[in-house]
């Protein structure tokens, strides 16, 4: 079975299309990345799967139901965002023994090691925490619910590198104990990326690719050489980056040569490199302005 | 073993070289138990699928085997069978590459075997 499968999913605020006909799916048991710029429509994503808002159009299902409203599949995922309410007048403990209400799989254990490992105290209220501090909880809440659909929407949002490490160290440890579908929305892939099994990468409200992390891995290369010869050669290649320094070129395009066309840039002395997970989703995700703004440097 | 997140070379491959490292510096002796899928996936923060794909990568050359309920196993022979693969990389990757290297540099194969001469003379390779 399928953790989430959408087809033509669109959202629309009043006239704004924040998501645009995403179809893909999602296989159980898998950490996936969701990875798109400021705005890309990750949010709207993870909340329609939550089942917090509906679609305005086409279909999304999760563990093969609809979502919205069952609590059938509602109670099997849990779903951790930046601004989670949670009533102002209860303490963190009060917060943490609703928790099996809501998850039936929580697992009060790790909450409390969760809790002592970002020394948070539970006598505090929510309301009072940090930025920081309010992301450490949500992620106790996340992983303590040991739902089969856990959503993270920017986990890491105001956590410092040290904890962040925490973060990922706990989640690989609790995966691996609890194997179960995780989906962690980033704009940038950064520190996750080895973390990750899969990536999808959305902008706009569109789906741009949803690769596993080793083919992203090896979907761009550089190619570092005279712009007579590399000019050329890129003429009638989809490019994903250009630039330029005197008469020499590097040229990003994806990773797709022959065998000749390999040994022809081999024998013109130009340098083959792959471009980072990271490049190559700023690359695809690049807006038509961004580059006017590289140029008055 | 040793592992560079922000390497360009794929993990999975990292981490059957740094396997097959430690098999050549007789960290892991044959016969012996090799890491299991998910120390690796912990030691180095990454996703336990990569780590799986690394391992399965040295069972399918034969230099890792699986002990039933034991978990990975170095397999008898492995250490030659890697000098055997290192090998045959030296001469179509790094050979090959330093030879253009020294085409582009004008450098002639006389120089090349004086530089090993007196390389080997000065740090005792």
């Amino acid at each position: 079975m399928k953790a989430v499968e959408c087809k033509m999913l669109t959202r629309k605020f009043s006239k704004i299309t924040v998501l645009d006909s995403l179809t893909f799916s999602l296989d159980e048991n898998k950490i996936i990345g969701l990875i798109g710029r400021n705005g890309a429509g990750k949010s709207t994503f993870l909340k329609i799967c939550a089942g917090l808002i509906r679609p305005t159009s086409g279909d999304i299902r999760v563990f093969g139901e609809k979502v919205f409203d069952n609590i059938n599949v509602l109670s099997r995922l849990v779903y951790i965002y930046d601004d989670m309410k949670f009533n102002d007048y209860l303490k963190l403990s009060d917060i943490l023994e609703l928790g099996p209400m809501y998850h039936k799989n929580w697992d009060s254990d790790l909450a409390l090691r969760l809790m002592k490992l970002f020394g948070l105290k539970d006598r505090v209220k929510y309301s009072k925490l940090s930025r920081g501090m309010k992301s450490m909880f949500n992620i106790v809440v996340g992983l303590s619910s040991q739902a089969q659909l856990t959503l993270l929407d920017e986990p890491t949002l105001g956590l410092d590198a040290a904890v962040r490490k925490d973060f990922y160290r706990i989640l690989l440890t609790d995966y691996m104990e609890h194997p179960r579908t995780i989906i962690i929305s980033s704009h940038l892939l950064g520190e996750l990326e080895n973390l990750l099994e899969e990536i999808i990468l959305i902008d706009g409200g569109k789906l741009v690719l949803h690769r596993s992390a080793e083919e992203l891995k090896n979907y761009g290369i550089y190619l570092n050489g005279r712009s007579d010869i590399v000019a050329p050669f890129i003429k009638n290649k989809h490019v994903l980056n250009l630039q330029n320094l005197g008469n020499s070129m590097i040229a990003g395009i994806e990773n797709n040569l022959s065998e000749s066309e390999l040994s022809y840039l081999h024998d013109n002395n130009v340098d083959i490199s792959r471009i980072s997970m990271e490049d190559v989703c700023i690359y695809l995700t690049r807006k038509k302005g961004d580059e006017e703004i590289d140029d008055r440097q | 073993m040793k592992i560079q997140p922000d390497s360009l070379k794929p993990i999975y491959i990292q981490i059957a070289e740094g396997i097959e490292d430690d098999i050549l510096n007789d960290i892991l002796k044959e016969d012996e138990q090799a890491y299991s899928q998910n120390q690796i996936a912990r030691e180095f923060n990454i996703n336990p699928a990569t780590a799986a794909k690394g391992l399965n990568m040295l069972v399918e050359e034969g230099i890792l085997y699986k002990k039933r309920g034991l978990g990975m196993h170095v397999s008898p022979g492995a250490k030659d069978a890697i000098r055997q693969k290192r090998k045959k990389n030296f001469f179509t990757g790094l050979l090959k590459e330093l030879l253009q290297e020294a085409k582009k540099l004008n450098i002639s194969k006389e120089e090349i075997k004086h530089m090993i001469d007196k390389m080997e003379g000065e740090s005792g390779i």
